[in-house]
């Protein structure tokens, strides 16, 4: 008889039944895929550096002056290994189609015979030999010059011309990270000892030395005295380069989590919801004697049968969706699931546990269930708390329109799902929208330790002639010639650029190294990063980054001495400032303080602001008009400098930003399609009524469809308005992790508020129209026949 | 009087697992206005598909409907929609009605809908009350479908069918559900409906239901077997003696 019961009931119910198994395989699918890619993700960072045999320390070394980092290193008690690799810097960029593609970025060129980590090809393989004439390079880079697998270039240095083929992506941990204007192209040892052999490429050369060591500072402090340094940074340092890396996956966690999330909820809505449908049959059981515990047992083995066929095809499906997930995390990174299928089926197993403890839980109601429920369809002849929220008889509205805000006001609970799912995936999408506008903002300037301005200009080989004693002298008759020319074409302009060296700061016993600003052409009062104090009114007063007032333990108004191979020269800090580059390491001379350029870290590129405040299109033609009268140099806008200065994070995201919108939308589109199914389900009675009293079959589609609409549109406000504290909280915190500290989202409130929560919608409610079709084959005589 | 209803040949063939189910063969009949017309038959002799069909809630197979003139079997799904709203009022043995609207805003729900229906929204409210007073049921107009019994709730649902003023009401057994207090209650109303001018037909399985109307038609095996006038009445007594003589045709039928 059990039995018996049981398979009428799933023959019976089928919609229902299909309905709690979808459910279920959704719930799997999400769980199990979530956990396992949360599993990958977690520690994957340490996990790569690990892998790859990333030293400790790494040093970057041009030029061959004075002891070189390794020797030093060697010297320290505290360094147990170190490897040395030499590279080739390739300062002209790459010739792509004629053209030469990244004259704004340095390469290095390493030999695969001399690494001295670990590589990985595309698909995480271990690189271990490369062909003669082939090259591997890092995707995001490939990405932003615009080359692919199979385009052939060529890399001149001195006098020797080489063509490669792109055969592969390469993943290179240490430097490798999309932050790094400085990718690593290796290629066949036999070509880069062509270039090694060639004597006009002496300036060229230069090393990567790792450091283990279990005395991080003490290595940092001995490389003050490494003069051919072009960088040094502990490992800890190396992985931040990985930041825009982190926040897809860190994005990914939070997709996850809310997936789990909203499996759970969905779980439980729909075991407490199909239960309730079932008072009918409850009543009768119990009328016929049936004890209580009977069945409970009845529910159980139904919910546990469909569990476990949901469970193995959600599974089954898991492994896709997770890898689906995964891709855009892992393009830079060497993410992999690994064998993750113990994770999912100990997921699985958890999802049947869960679902079997709310069912457990939930058919504790059948105690409460009376015969009289089967006999009075639920109704016990008590008197219930009200369910009508509105009043039809006192409401201006249409039927359509009264009957879809009042089933919403007056059974909330069953919308919540709907709500807490849309409002979640629309809130995700903002918070990529919001970091894409922001990251790719000119304010974005400001966090590089810059003025703002409207146009920037770049030529790494003029640049490259500033590194002398009369270098300032070179660098301002440069940007006087260029502001004369300007005024020349008519335009009113301001130009200017920061010279950058690389100096001990002091105070007391604590002291860092940092990279400092000394603006040419510029007042200390042009730049907006200042968060505390007053900018340097005079040569002695500096401005430090928060970050190395930390570390030093400095604050507005104390004493510091900045040491430079010119002496010590003692300042008082005037103000704290916030920038992004160098992790947040940063100090602000004023503009009357000169340093030689003798010992020069680098130039910023040429800034140039226009006076009259041009209009976008006025603004693009100038920069056209500019391209031409140099066209050595890279002529980029403010925002595409911002984009380039966080490694294309921008760019970046706005590829991962297209697979959030399409799990967003297609998770909406599941949960609203099978909520809408369940509505249809429990509301065919009404259904047909509404037809036999004439209600036309679109009228009743619009209820239906118009109720689901409204829950959206309740989602789009509601993310509205919490969208950019979340955004703040969340990417927020990688920026502050990048050395901003106080972050003002550029929202682009066209896209984030309207335009895509319109496509998620109208996608969306396309769907649930499609679903809601179906009430066409509801009979209006099924009227009497309807439970 | 005028025949408000008109049905030839009529036809509904249900195919289930490819086997053929005649349920009506070529039925015929007429109701004229103002009449109370009441359809029995033992159980799958077909009454509620006759009911169904020729208020044009089930297509039919064959044959022809005519309702105030127009044939319905030619009417798309839309304009059988609009003369449901509009011209005919239903009442059925489940007495559904919308789950979060109260007792009133159900019964006025088709007058709103309604487009034919001129009155301003007010007095479509007025009359949805006008209604529950003449029903006796006004004190529950405020009150949720679950919190009535299930004899106010049949009168709320012949209030509801009566709001657009139809030409013809349907009842699909109006008293199936209902105790003999209640099924008598809603009965007189109906009657009284029904004596203001307005048609009614109504399917039953109540010899006691079916003396109360002016004709009996008995159906057996998807046909009509024969018909009983009874014309009207004025007292109890009368009823009474109708009673008794429509028990007795009904034997004679079968029954």
């Amino acid at each position: 008889m059990f039995w018996h019961i049981l398979q009428r009931d799933l023959k019976r119910k089928k919609t229902m039944n299909f309905i709690i198994l979808l459910f279920v395989i959704l719930a799997v699918t999400f769980i199990a895929s979530s956990a396992g890619n949360l599993a990958a993700v977690a520690d994957s960072l340490d996990h790569y550096f690990e892998q790859a045999e990333v030293g400790d320390y790494m040093v970057l070394e041009r030029g061959e002056n004075g002891k070189s980092a390794a020797e030093i290193a060697r010297g320290l008690d505290c360094v147990t290994k170190v490897r040395v690799e030499n590279i080739v810097y390739n300062v002209d960029g790459i010739e792509f189609n004629g053209e030469n593609t990244s004259s704004s970025s340095i390469d290095m060129l390493s030999s695969i015979d001399n690494r001295i980590e670990h590589y990985y090809d595309g698909d995480n393989n271990e690189l271990t030999a490369i062909s003669q004439g082939d090259a591997y390079i890092r995707k995001s880079y490939l990405d932003s010059i615009g080359m692919s697998i199979g385009d052939r270039f060529s890399i001149k240095i001195g006098s020797t011309r080489q063509e490669f083929t792109v055969k592969g992506y390469l993943k290179d941990a240490a430097v490798g990270g999309s932050m790094i204007n400085a990718p690593r192209i290796v290629i066949h040892h036999a070509d880069f000892q062509k270039f090694m052999a060639d004597e006009a490429i002496a300036s060229y050369k230069g090393t990567i030395t790792f450091i283990d060591t279990d005395d991080i500072s003490a290595v940092e402090q001995a490389m003050n005295d490494c003069q051919n340094l072009l960088f040094d940074a502990a490992k800890s340092r190396l992985q931040l380069a990985y930041m825009m890396e982190m926040i897809v996956v860190g994005l990914l966690m939070i997709l996850s989590l809310c997936l789990i999330l909203i499996a759970l909820v969905i779980l439980r809505f729909t075991i407490t919801f199909t239960l309730s449908e079932e008072f009918r049959e409850i009543g009768i059981m119990k009328a016929i004697g049936i004890p209580n515990g009977k069945i409970r047992s009845l529910y159980l083995v139904k919910y546990l049968a469909i569990s476990l066929v949901g469970a193995a095809v959600g599974m089954v499906l898991s492994a896709p969706f997770g890898e689906l997930l995964l891709r855009q995390a892992s393009e830079n990174l060497m993410i992999s699931a690994g064998n993750s299928l113990p994770l999912e089926i100990l997921c699985a197993m958890g999802v049947v546990v869960v679902i079997m403890l709310f069912c457990w839980r939930s058919t504790r109601v059948v105690k409460t269930y009376t015969p009289v429920d089967a006999i009075r369809s639920g109704s016990t002849g008590e008197r219930y708390k009200k369910k009508g929220f509105l009043k039809l008889s006192k409401s201006p509205m249409k039927p359509v329109p009264f009957m879809s805000v009042n089933d919403i006001l007056s059974g909330f609970g069953k919308y919540t799902i709907m709500l807490l799912t849309f409002t979640i995936g629309m809130v995700l999408i903002s918070i990529v929208l919001n970091s894409i506008s922001t990251l790719r903002s000119p304010k974005l300037l400001s966090w590089f330790g810059m003025a703002e301005c409207d146009v920037l200009l770049t030529d790494n080989e003029k640049f490259s002639g500033y590194f002398t004693e009369d270098g300032r002298e070179k660098l301002e008759a440069d940007i006087k010639a260029m502001q004369k020319e300007m005024k020349t074409q008519g335009y009113e302009v301001k130009v200017f650029s920061e010279a950058c060296h690389k100096f001990t700061i002091t105070k007391g016993e604590l002291s860092t190294k940092s990279l400092t600003f000394e603006g040419i052409n510029t007042t200390t009062d042009m730049y907006t990063f200042y968060i505390e104090g007053t900018p340097p009114q005079n040569r002695r007063e500096i401005a430090v980054t928060h970050v190395i007032a930390d570390k030093i333990g400095a604050a507005v108004g104390d004493t510091v001495t900045v040491t430079s191979p010119e002496g010590d020269r003692s300042y008082i800090i005037s103000a704290l400032f916030q920038t992004m580059i160098s992790t947040g390491e940063g100090i602000k001379f004023h503009e009357d303080e000169h340093y030689s350029f003798t010992y020069l870290n680098g130039v910023l590129p040429v800034q140039i602001r226009f006076n009259d405040n041009p209009s976008q299109t006025e603004l693009n033609q100038r920069i056209e008009a500019i391209r031409e009268l140099y066209p050595d140099c890279e002529v980029q806008t403010a925002g595409e400098y911002a984009d380039q200065g966080t490694g294309g994070a921008g760019g970046y995201l706005d590829s991962t930003k297209s697979l959030i919108v399409l799990v967003v939308i297609l998770i909406n589109i599941l949960v609203a399609v099978l909520m809408e199914k369940s509505f249809l389900t429990k509301e065919r009675g009404e259904i047909a009524m509404l037809k036999a009293i004439g209600f036309r079959n679109g009228s009743i589609i619009g209820w239906q469809v118009l109720r689901i609409t409204i829950v959206m549109l309740l989602a789009a406000l509601i993310s509205g308005i919490i969208s950019t504290p979340v955004s703040e909280l969340t990417s927020g915190a990688i920026f502050r992790a990048m050395g901003a500290k106080t972050i003002i989202f550029d929202v682009n409130i066209l896209e984030a508020y309207l335009l895509y929560p319109a496509i998620i919608i109208a996608v969306t409610i396309f769907f649930v129209f499609l679903t809601a079709l179906s009430i066409r084959k509801v009979n209006s005589n099924e009227i009497n026949s309807v439970e | 009087m005028s025949n408000i209803l008109n049905v030839k040949d009529l036809c509904k063939t249900y195919i289930i697992n490819k086997r053929q189910n005649n349920v009506l063969r070529n039925v015929n009949f007429s109701v004229e206005e103002g009449e109370m017309v009441a359809v029995m038959g033992p159980s799958g002799s077909g009454k509620s598909t006759l009911l169904y069909t020729v208020s044009g809630m089930d297509d039919m197979t064959a044959g022809t409907v005519e309702f105030v003139g127009r044939d319905i079997s030619k009417l798309k799904a839309k304009e059988l929609a609009q003369v449901r709203l509009d011209e005919m009022g239903f009442i059925f043995q489940q007495m559904y009605m919308l789950r979060n609207l109260n007792v009133l805003d159900n019964i006025i729900l088709p007058a709103r809908q309604s487009r034919a229906n001129t009155l301003s929204k007010k007095e479509k409210t007025e009359r949805g009350k006008e209604l529950m007073r003449k029903l006796g049921i006004i004190e529950i107009a405020d009150n949720d479908i679950n919190e009535v019994s299930g004899g106010q709730l049949q009168r709320a649902c012949i209030c509801r069918s009566m709001m657009n003023k139809p030409k013809m009401i349907f009842a699909d057994e109006p008293t199936g559900a209902l105790n003999r207090t209640s099924s008598d209650e809603v009965m007189e109303e109906l009657r009284k409906i029904n004596k203001d001018g307005t048609t009614i037909m109504l399917v039953t399985h109540d010899a006691k239901v079916a003396a109360k109307c002016t004709r009996v038609m008995y159906i057996v095996d998807g046909n009509i077997k024969g018909e009983y006038n009874l014309g009207g009445y004025e007292s109890e007594t009368e009823l009474r003696d109708r009673d008794r003589s429509l028990n007795n045709w009904l034997i004679e039928q079968g029954w």
